[in-house]
């Protein structure tokens, strides 16, 4: 599990986060997904390609939400209806203010 | 008349008489006055010969003799008697007309009379003494076609009746510790011989009334038959000779149903002893098996039937028919069996299994084409692996389904000369619940019909078995199927099913193996037929609560552990639900993390329908989850 750095449209910093993301790997996978919004103008998640998704993937999304926001950075999340991560985010709440069908959504909902 | 004229008519070997026309005796040699002791002096002249003969004699004279001689002018070799000193003489009169006489020769049918009835002795004993060895033949017959101890008693008390002309019997037989026991055929049970016709030895001898033949075996006094004569006027008297020699027939008889009933009763213990071992305990699956020895209860046969573990959560059943019967049959089983279990094992497979057997057989003759079928069923996932060496297939019971034959895996039998190098095999994917049936041939196979359509018969018995508890259901299931006893083979069904279990697991509170414990869980939910979205649900509340366990009850502490265990309550009801209880040795804190712990708690209550907490000994966590929509 790795998050992958994509210089995306629009000057959109992409992070894809694939594989288990549980308490054993948020972790790092927070850690790395933190720095790498960093100088980034806003930044879309994507975890369209999770096969799991729990609550520490919960506090991944929350963490990078609050660091974005402190970086005057726009945050959005790919999570697609039917998707592992969209049933967590909206099962807390999270869903309907910051998940995304698909990149073009997110970069119309951050502009 | 001189003397030396009167010589031939004095010496003749015949009485001659001379007789006038009316009968009158007029003259008789020395021969005939010797036979009827009078003198010629009181009969000359004076008394006709019809007077010297019997009184029916006389009448046949004068009925019948004189008027022939009238007409035919002689009569020949005429039996009639002639009143002698001494009562009456058996002879023959020929007499013929001479002129105004009658000559008559008499001689003596004494003799003649001794020797037919003789004759006719001799023919009624010699049809007796055939009817006698046909008496001894058919009895020898029927005591060597008898089966055990009790089945000679029953051809001997039937031959005493039937055979040897007795009105009723009753035997004694000497039992295991030489006292007597008894049945009998045509009277209610007679009593016990007197002890000095016992003491006699080896005869028939006669015993108030009744003869009493003695059974003697090589080693001793088998037991005593007791006849009683029947009292018709056509009967025969019972006869010695021919009762002794059923006696000893009897005796070795017996002598060797009891060596057959020693040797079959080895085997049985054998085979039962073989057969008797524990299957292994798992709650994941139930087996049960049932042995019907053949109709003739004597026979021991080589079916068999195991259940063990081949390795680790893998469950090995097998069922296999040894070819031939008794002692060596049941030996060979034996070994056929054990080899199985030191064959099978981790890695191993029934292909694999059935190929190393064969060479197994190689060395043990006697189980040479021998059948089997083989099936492995690694108890976690519900995947069965099976195999068939010319075994009848396994029958797959499913809920709601038809039975199905598993026809696939198939090869020909152990040590045949024409056979694969290597033994093909086929895998089937159980869901809980299913049950697996196998046997031998003996439960299905009937001279009268083809295999496919006992394989069809045995398969329509299974119908609505489904929920019946498997051991009454493997019990009715055979009975029905042996209810016309025309199978003299012996029988072996073994009925498995597989439940799954419940999923019970141990997890390092550092949390190594969640993810690889998130997936055998998902895979057990989906083996229970747990609906796909309702698994995944649930795979993310029970890692929720594993994850919050270790965090907060044990802090992560690779020390310490977590208990893991989700089962399927109430799996064939409406109420059908699935439980996981998630238990650690700590107490979950309050404090910093709270906000986030519950967030977890957020999440595991949306996904499913319960959720208790006990903290009084450690704490366990008990999610619910309802599987109907």
């Amino acid at each position: 599990m790795t998050v992958e750095r994509v210089e995306g449209p629009a000057g959109i910093t992409l992070l894809r986060i694939g594989g288990e993301v549980d308490i054993v790997s948020a972790g790092p996978l927070t850690d790395a997904a933190t720095a790498a919004t960093v100088g980034a103008r806003a930044v879309v998640l994507d975890l369209s390609t999770v096969t799991f998704f729990d609550s520490a993937g919960v506090r991944l999304v929350d963490r990078l939400a609050r660091a974005c926001d402190r970086n005057g950075a726009g945050f959005r999340v790919l999570a697609p209806t039917g998707g592992r991560a969209r049933r967590v985010l909206d099962l807390v709440g999270m869903g309907e203010v910051l998940a995304c069908e698909d990149l073009d959504a997110a970069v119309v909902a951050l502009q | 008349m001189s003397a030396a004229a009167d010589a031939p008519w004095d010496d003749a070997p015949c009485g001659l008489v001379t007789l006038a026309r009316d009968g009158t005796v007029l003259a008789a040699n020395r021969v005939l006055w010797e036979w009827t002791g009078r003198a010629a002096d009181d009969v000359v002249g004076k008394v006709p010969l019809s007077a010297l003969l019997s009184v029916g004699g006389r009448i046949y004279w004068e009925t019948h003799l004189a008027p022939l001689l009238e007409v035919e002018g002689r009569v020949d070799e005429v039996a009639v008697e002639l009143r002698v000193r001494d009562g009456r003489l058996p002879v023959l009169l020929t007499a013929v007309v001479g002129g105004d006489r009658v000559h008559a020769a008499i001689s003596s049918a004494r003799d003649r009379m001794s020797y037919e009835r003789e004759l006719l002795a001799a023919r009624v004993a010699a049809e007796r003494a055939s009817g006698q060895l046909q008496a001894l033949q058919a009895t020898t017959a029927a005591l060597s076609r008898a089966l055990g101890v009790a089945g000679v008693a029953q051809a001997l008390l039937a031959a005493a009746v039937d055979q040897l002309g007795a009105a009723a019997a009753t035997l004694w037989l000497a039992d295991e510790e030489a006292r007597l026991v008894h049945g009998a055929t045509g009277e209610p049970p007679a009593g016990l011989p007197s002890s000095g016709v016992l003491l006699r030895g080896e005869s028939a001898a006669p015993d108030g009334g009744r003869t009493v033949v003695p059974l003697q075996g090589q080693s001793g006094l088998r037991g005593v038959l007791s006849l009683a004569p029947r009292t018709d006027a056509a009967a025969d008297p019972l006869d010695a000779e021919v009762l002794t020699a059923v006696g000893q027939q009897a005796g070795l008889a017996l002598d060797r149903a009891q060596l057959y009933e020693q040797s079959a009763n080895v085997a049985r213990e054998l085979q039962h002893s073989l057969l008797a071992g524990e299957p292994p305990v798992d709650e994941r699956f139930s087996v049960a098996t049932v042995y019907r020895p053949g109709v003739e209860l004597l026979e021991v046969g080589g079916d068999f039937y195991d259940v063990f573990l081949a390795a680790e959560g893998l469950l090995a059943v097998v069922v296999g028919d040894v070819v031939g019967r008794g002692l060596g049959a049941a030996s060979a089983m034996g070994q056929l069996r054990s080899a199985v279990r030191a064959v099978a094992g981790p890695g191993v497979g029934p292909g694999r299994l059935l190929t190393r057997l064969d060479r197994f057989v190689e060395q043990v003759e006697t189980a040479g084409m021998s059948t089997l079928a083989y099936a492995e069923l690694d108890l976690a996932t519900g995947v069965l692996r099976y195999a068939c060496a010319g075994h009848p297939p396994p029958l797959l019971l499913r809920t709601g389904q038809d039975a199905e034959l598993l026809w696939e895996g198939r090869s020909t039998p152990l040590g045949a000369f024409v056979r694969p190098l290597e033994r093909s095999e086929a895998e089937v994917q159980l869901t809980p619940g299913d049950r697996l049936l196998l046997c031998t041939d003996g439960l299905f196979e009937r001279r009268d019909r083809e295999i496919d359509e006992g394989l069809a018969l045995v398969a329509q018995a299974t119908e609505g078995s489904h929920g019946v508890p498997l051991d009454e259901a493997v019990r009715s299931l055979t009975s029905r199927l042996l209810a016309d006893e025309s199978t003299r083979d012996d029988v072996c069904v073994l009925l498995l099913q597989w439940t799954a279990g419940d999923f019970d697991r141990h997890l390092s509170a550092d949390l190594t193996g969640l993810s690889a414990l998130r997936h055998d869980l998902a895979a057990w939910l989906v083996a229970q037929d747990v609906a796909p979205g309702i698994a995944e649900d649930l795979v993310l509340a029970t890692s929720e609560a594993l994850a919050n366990a270790a965090e907060h009850g044990s802090g992560l502490h690779p020390g310490e552990q977590v208990h893991l265990r989700v089962r399927l309550a109430d799996a064939a009801h409406e109420t059908a639900e699935v439980v996981v209880q998630v238990a650690d040795r700590g107490r979950w804190r309050t404090g910093a993390s709270s906000h986030e712990r519950g967030r977890g708690l957020t999440i595991i209550g949306a996904l499913v329908d319960d959720v208790t907490v006990d903290d009084r000994d450690g704490t366990r966590v008990v999610l619910r989850k309802r599987l109907a929509p």
